[in-house]
């Protein structure tokens, strides 16, 4: 499959340097969220990830409609997408290292939402180590990690902060999420 | 509660990704990358651009001499063929039937042709 020559131009005119060093900042940004300290995705993930969104969609593989979107904007949600995929997939073909053979080494269900219950808290205990005595931060927190409140209007609700409180406290926490550890451990 | 988990962390992706499209600033490191993408979408663009113009690339035209028995014909023996090849094989269609407004090398080529 290939893309025509007129989107192809558009292509080219628009993958600027600035936008492509902001993929490349997006995609570990996104990573590092998953990436916990068991390394189920990793920050050369984000390279790959990067690469195969712009190859599928000079190729066509990947489908872009210029008239609808700006590239900035497909190419962040098609990275958006990969990364949570391959955050998932990984999940699922953990497997047990000592296994002797393939079926053996399949990690049942319960072990992988165990896992993942542990990747949460890993992330949570990694913020919570930054936030310090930022009360307004730890309230926000709180409120996504016990309440699963995850929007803003849900937020604002279950923590009674006001709407600047909040604001500020959101990007303190979002800044916070750029310093999560990434390859500090290998995986057992 | 595993998908609770999952939403979970996409939430926090997606604030992490936000705060570094609207606030982050490139670094070394991502400097180095876009210089990568960029040598790798040139590479790309160029490698679809020449089978662009593989695909319509103009149709090759070949430059052959006559057979000598042909050119030696005068343009009546030229046609004379064709009539008898056209009694030979009655299937046999022409863009200028009548061979009128043809010109004498064009019948020698119709000949190569029809006898290909």
């Amino acid at each position: 499959m290939t893309s025509e020559p007129t989107l192809r131009a558009r292509f080219d005119a628009e993958a600027t340097p600035a936008l492509l060093d902001k993929l490349q900042r997006v995609a570990r940004a996104r990573v590092r969220v998953y990436a916990g300290r068991t390394h189920h995705v990793g920050e050369s993930d984000a390279d790959d990830i990067v690469m195969s969104c712009l190859a599928d969609t000079m190729d066509g593989a990947l489908h872009w409609d210029p008239a609808k979107k700006a590239l900035e904007s497909h190419l962040l949600d098609a990275i958006r997408f990969r990364v949570r995929d391959l955050a998932r997939k990984r999940l699922r073909e953990l497997r047990q290292v000592d296994a002797r053979d393939e079926e053996a080494a399949a990690v049942p269900a319960d072990d992988r939402a165990r896992e993942l219950g542990r990747l949460v808290t890993e992330v949570v205990v990694s913020l919570e180590e930054r936030i310090g005595d930022d009360r307004d931060v730890a309230l926000l927190l709180d409120a996504m990690v016990r309440h699963r409140a995850l929007e803003r209007a849900e937020i604002l609700k279950e923590t009674r902060m006001s709407k600047a409180a909040y604001r500020n406290a959101r990007r303190r926490l979002d800044r916070m999420l750029l310093q999560l550890p990434v390859d500090l451990r290998r995986a057992p | 509660m595993t998908e609770d988990n999952w939403d979970l962390l996409d939430a926090l992706a997606d604030a992490a990704a936000r705060y570094e499209a609207e606030e982050g600033e490139p670094t070394r490191d991502s400097r180095a990358a876009a210089l990568r993408y960029r040598a790798f979408i040139d590479d790309r663009l160029a490698t679809l651009g020449r089978a662009d113009l593989e695909a319509h690339a103009p149709a090759r035209v070949t430059h052959r001499s006559i057979r000598p028995d042909l050119l030696a014909m005068t343009r009546d023996k030229l046609v004379a063929y064709i009539r008898r090849l056209q009694d030979q094989q009655p299937g046999l269609g022409f863009a200028h039937r009548s061979l009128v407004d043809v010109s004498d090398d064009d019948l020698r080529t119709m000949i190569e042709d029809i006898e290909s």
